[in-house]
Parts: structure tokens; sequence; C-alpha cells
């Protein structure tokens, strides 16, 4: 009659801890093929490390390219190549950086801690904003905070990033002189950790925001579709006739509701973030792995091309693997198994 | 004779620019009394039980006519004012057990919410009401029950959640809105038992809305016919399903599976369907069904003849 109430927190936790397993092999194997494809296609294109080191120590020395292809490897077939290449991520091995002629995982944790903090203020912004101008756009459908909102919302939708991120820079540092153009935090001064925190947290602001405006867009859309549906069910009447005020029927009975698809957009986009995080990086000359993806990209340097994507997939998998646990938080109905 | 606890008084019901779906409905139920509200679906009976509660959807409106509550009239109130009343001094119990109830919230905050709303009590108060009237509402390990989801929960407890809800507060007037439909016959009479003995308990009065006649004779008082809208026969329960004076009245108790006349017999079904609101006929809206239908009927809507006894109907035939 009443399963979900017979087992206790200890078979809940159980079956928690069995799901995390499983999750986790499921991950695994979807990171091994994301690994194939991003190996594959890297080597699609034409030319190869060897071309760009002859090229920048000036040879065209064919004896030299052969020599250097077969001290990096590259003369083996790619299936060895790709073997050789899983083996050494296992022992977390991603390679040097021919580049920046640095251990890629140095040069890569050396970035993530910026890449992070840039990408988490963006969604938390998007996710909260998203949620509120969303909640307010369906409360007073059709006058006039709907349409104000609606119409913000195509604006940030159709804005592509860079402009944004030129326009606050305009803004805020040439005219107002309030916010730092670019950069983490200033170098030349002696920094106590509180003054470090207020200083990156100053120039957060503005790669924050533009990285996130696109997305605030696609949450208020989301989140308005969403709460005009829940304002509709038959619990939210219910919860009128108890003559709860609408701010109590709005939040704690219509926004509950509506936040599991805004959740589950959320695991879906930190993809996509990142690749705007590559445009905000270099336009605010944010150090993280965005703009290292760029120039690694503009270099060929395929380790450190592969490294980045590798700590990507790692990324996008954790955080929806994250979502699904949070989804039991959200809604009790959902068991996992 | 003493001021009914509700009244209504020429309430008229419509579309916004469009059909009107209740016409000219007077109504009143009396305290501690249940006033059964009969008809068809379609007829206006779940619309009436909303504008009691100021709860019309979208798009429906009342166009003429009042709603009062012990001599407030809800229909002029401010939201603000209109919101004390609701769940305070009305409650509505719903049709679906299934939907009615928020299915990320616990039952036993959706029952103290209420009374949170209504009396400002702390959380802890709030929650010994809620367990309170789970007990009474004889939910099974109430204690336990109190943290449980509604999806946890039968159909039938589930309405005795919103039945403990509903209650909570005690009103002077619960609107229940075919309470039983959706659930399993067997848990039907359970429920209904139920919510009779609560509201005798209380002296709260109810306004039960439903399409079953059996559950009129065991719970009613008095009774309300409603058809397209419009209120064509009311009076004491006796004295309506004994000597049904309005056609659709009698053929409504015909068409009763378990009606003495018919048993061994087949089954009698009211040939037609209601007239959809836009398309209403001048005269008495159940003309072109009805099999006694006089010339005039096609004219103009029949009157309202009453007794002395309080037993009335809108029928030529009566004039």
């Amino acid at each position: 009659m009443s399963t979900g109430l017979t087992t206790g927190a200890t078979g809940a936790r159980r079956r928690r801890g069995r799901y995390l397993l499983r999750r986790l092999g499921q991950s695994a194997i979807v990171l091994g093929i994301v690994l194939l494809l991003q190996f594959t296609l890297i080597h699609l294109a034409p030319g190869d490390i060897a071309d760009v080191i002859a090229g920048d120590v000036q040879s065209d020395d064919p004896e030299f390219i052969i020599q250097l292809r077969r001290d990096l490897g590259l003369d083996q077939p790619l299936p060895i190549q790709f073997a050789f290449y899983v083996g050494r991520l296992l022992t977390l091995d991603l390679g040097t950086s021919h580049a920046f002629n640095m251990p890629v995982l140095t040069l890569i944790l050396d970035r993530l801690p910026a890449t992070l903090l840039l990408m988490f203020s963006a969604i938390a912004l998007a996710f909260v904003a998203g949620a509120a101008l969303g909640t307010i756009a369906a409360a007073f459908r059709g006058r006039w905070p709907d349409v104000l909102v609606t119409i913000s919302a195509l604006l940030f939708y159709a804005t592509p990033v860079f402009l944004v991120g030129i326009g606050l820079i305009l803004i805020f540092t040439v005219w107002l002189r309030w916010l730092p153009m670019s950069g983490m935090y200033v170098t030349w001064v002696q920094h106590t950790w509180w003054s470090l925190a207020v200083d990156i947290a100053r120039h957060l602001i503005m790669p924050a925001v533009s990285l996130s405006l696109f997305f605030v867009a696609i949450y208020t859309r989301l989140m308005r579709a969403t709460m005009l549906e829940v304002l509709s069910q038959d619990y939210v009447r219910t919860a009128w006739a108890k003559g709860l005020s609408p701010s109590r029927v709005v939040l704690r009975h219509a926004a509950r509701n509506a936040l599991l698809p805004m959740v589950t957009m959320l695991g879906l986009q930190v993809g996509s973030l990142l690749g705007g995080a590559v445009l905000v990086e270099t336009v605010f000359g944010w150090p993280g792995i965005g703009r290292l993806a760029f120039e690694a990209v503009f270099r060929r340097d395929v380790p450190l091309v592969l490294g980045i994507l590798f700590f990507s997939s790692v990324l996008v998998l954790m955080v929806n693997l994250l979502v699904d646990l949070l989804y039991t938080r959200l809604d009790p109905r959902i068991v996992l198994r | 004779m003493t001021e009914p606890l509700l009244a209504l008084s020429s309430l008229t019901l419509g579309l916004r620019m469009g059909a009107d779906l209740v016409r000219g409905l007077d109504l009143h139920v009396n305290r501690g009394e249940v006033l059964a509200v009969v008809g068809e679906s379609g007829c206006g009976k779940s619309m009436t039980a909303l504008a009691v509660m100021g709860l019309l959807p979208d798009g429906v409106t009342r166009k003429s006519g009042s709603v009062t509550l012990d001599g407030i009239a809800l229909t002029s109130l401010s939201a603000r004012r209109l919101r004390a009343i609701r769940g305070k001094r009305i409650a509505m119990i719903f049709q679906e057990p299934m939907t009615s109830l928020n299915p990320v919230l616990t039952v036993g905050e959706q029952i103290a919410e209420v009374v949170r709303q209504h009396e400002g009590v702390s959380h802890r108060a709030a929650r010994a009401r809620a367990l309170e009237m789970m007990n009474r509402v004889k939910l099974p390990d109430a204690a336990r029950r109190i943290d449980a989801f509604p999806h946890q929960l039968s159909g039938g407890q589930r309405q005795r959640v919103m039945i403990a809800a509903a209650l909570a507060c005690g009103p002077d007037l619960i609107i229940a809105d075919e309470p039983t439909t959706a659930l399993d016959v067997t848990i039907q009479a359970e429920v209904l038992r139920l919510l009779d003995e609560l509201r005798r308990d209380h002296g709260t009065a109810l306004m039960l809305i439903t399409h079953d006649l059996g559950v009129v004779e065991a719970m009613a008082d008095r009774v309300a016919v409603l058809y397209a809208g419009v209120k064509i026969e009311e009076g004491r329960v006796e004295q309506v399903l004994d000597g049904p004076r309005h056609p659709y009245t009698r053929m409504l108790m015909a068409a009763r599976p378990d009606a003495d006349a018919g048993r061994g017999k087949r089954l009698v079904e009211i040939a037609g369907s209601v007239p959809s609101p836009d398309a209403m006929p001048p005269g008495c809206a159940f003309a072109p069904r009805c099999p006694q239908v006089k010339p005039r009927c096609h004219d103009r809507p029949p009157a309202w003849r009453g007794t002395a006894e309080g037993h009335g109907c809108a029928c030529v035939l009566h004039d």
C-alpha cells in the first residue's frame, strides 16, 4: 500500500549509493566515446604538430619532420595512438603543450578555477534572474510587467555575447569608470585575502553578466511557460481556495513545481556555457580555460586541445549527475533507480 | 425565519463577451444544513461553486447578481478581505483528490498552511492541528503520514486529507464539488459518511454538488436541480424525490440505475442533450427534450412557482 513510507532512510541511502555507482560507470563509458570522437575529429584535420613545430623552427628538412613524427609517436596507426593516449590519461598524464612548453595538466589546473568561478557565477545569475523574471511575467500575464520581461528576454536572447561585453566595457569602464576592463585582479598591489576577494568580484561582474544574459533569456522564457502551466493546475486552485496570499500561492505552490524543467535545462547548458566562456574570456582577458582553448586551437596544440576537451567533458558529465541527484530534492515522486 | 448563511441572488455567470453559463440563479443554504445541487455535467454546478469562492476561471465572469455570506456581500469584497474568508469561513473540497493536492509538499504542510494563514499560529501549533485533523478524518497512522507526500497515499486517503484541510479552521460552510466521483465505489460511501459526521460535529453547512441522487437522498436536507444553468426545481429532499414536479427531475429519477420502479426493466435514458450555452432556446431550456412539451413552452422561460412548504419549480405545467 505504501512502499514509499515503509522503506526508511537507510534504504534510501543504499539505493542512492547504488545509483551513484551505476551512474559513474555510465559516465565513464560516455567519456570513452567522447574521447574517441574528439581524437578522431582532431586527427581528421590536415597537418599535425610536427608540421607546426617544423614551421616554428623554420625547417623544411623532410628528415627532421620524419624524425619528429617518430619521436612524438605520430608514425603509429591512429588506433594505437589512441590507445596510448587513453593509457596516459589513466595516469593523469595529458602530455606536454608544445605551444607553452609546459605539462598540459599544469596549464589546465592553473586556469580551471578562473573558468569555474566565471561559469558558476554566470549560471547562478542566469538561473536566479531567469526564475525571478519568468515568475513575474507569468504572475502578471498579459500586463505590462509581462510585456517588459518578454521584450527584455528577446533582446538578451538576440544580442551576441561579444557585443554585450563591449557595450558593458564602454558604459562601466570608459564612461562611468566603475569597473575594471579586463583581467581577474590587479597585480601591482599587495592583496589581503579580503581585498583580493573584492578585487576579483569587481573584475568578475562584467564577464559574468555578459556570459549570463543569453541564458537569462532562455531561463526566463522557460520559467514563464512552465509557471503558466503550473498556475492552471488543480492544486494551485486548491491553494487559492485556502485563502493563501498571492505570493504564497505563486512561490510556495507554483514556483517549486516549475523549477524541475529549469534544473534539467541547467544540466543541458553547461556545455554551451563553456562555449560562451571562450568568447567572454577573450573579450575580458579573463585568465581561464576558454582563452586557453582559443590559443591552443590557433597554435594547433593537439595535446592541449584534447586535454581541455577532456576536462570539459568531465565537467559536463559531473554537473548532469549532480542535476539528477538534485531532482529527488525538488520532487519527492522521483525515485533514483 | 432567520437569515440564510449563504445566499445567491439572481446570479448570472458567463463567458466574457459571450454566452451565459448560469442564468439568474437564486439559492440559499441555511446554517448547518446540507443543500444538494444536482444536474447533468455542464449545467453550471461547478461554476456556481467557484463563483461563491470568487475563483471563477479566466474568461468566465459574474455578469450580475450577488453572493452573500452571513450578511457580507462576497461579490463586492476586496481581494484581500475575500482571502480572509476563503479557507476560514468557506472551504472547498474538489472532485479530483489526485490533482488537487500539491505533489511536492507533504500532506501535513498542506493542512497546516491553512491554519497558519488564518490564525497566525506558530509552525508547531499548526502542525499539531494538522495531526489532530488527520486523526479526526481517521487517516490510519496519522503521526507517520503527516510527513508523507500525496503520491504515497491512496485516492480515498487523499480525499480525507482534503477534508482535513477544509475543516481545519472550522468553517461555517463547506462546498464539496463531486467529492467522491473520482473514488472507488466502495470508498465513496465511507468518505461521504465521514464528511457528514464531521460536518454535524462542527455544525457546518454543506453545499454538495453531485449528480448522484442516491447521495442526495442519503445526505441532503434540501435539493436544487439545475438544468442548462437555470434552477428548475428546489425543495426538501423528501418533497422533491417523492413528488418531483418538473419533467426533467422525474426523468432524472427514472434514469437512476437503482430506482425501484426501474428494477428488472431497461434503464430509461433522457433523449437528446443539454443545449449549448450559445444556442439556448428562447423558451424553456428543457423544452426540446421534454416529453410533455406544450406550444407555449417555446415562447419564453417559465416562471418560478413555489409552494408554502418551500417546494418550487419552473414549469408551465404548474402554472
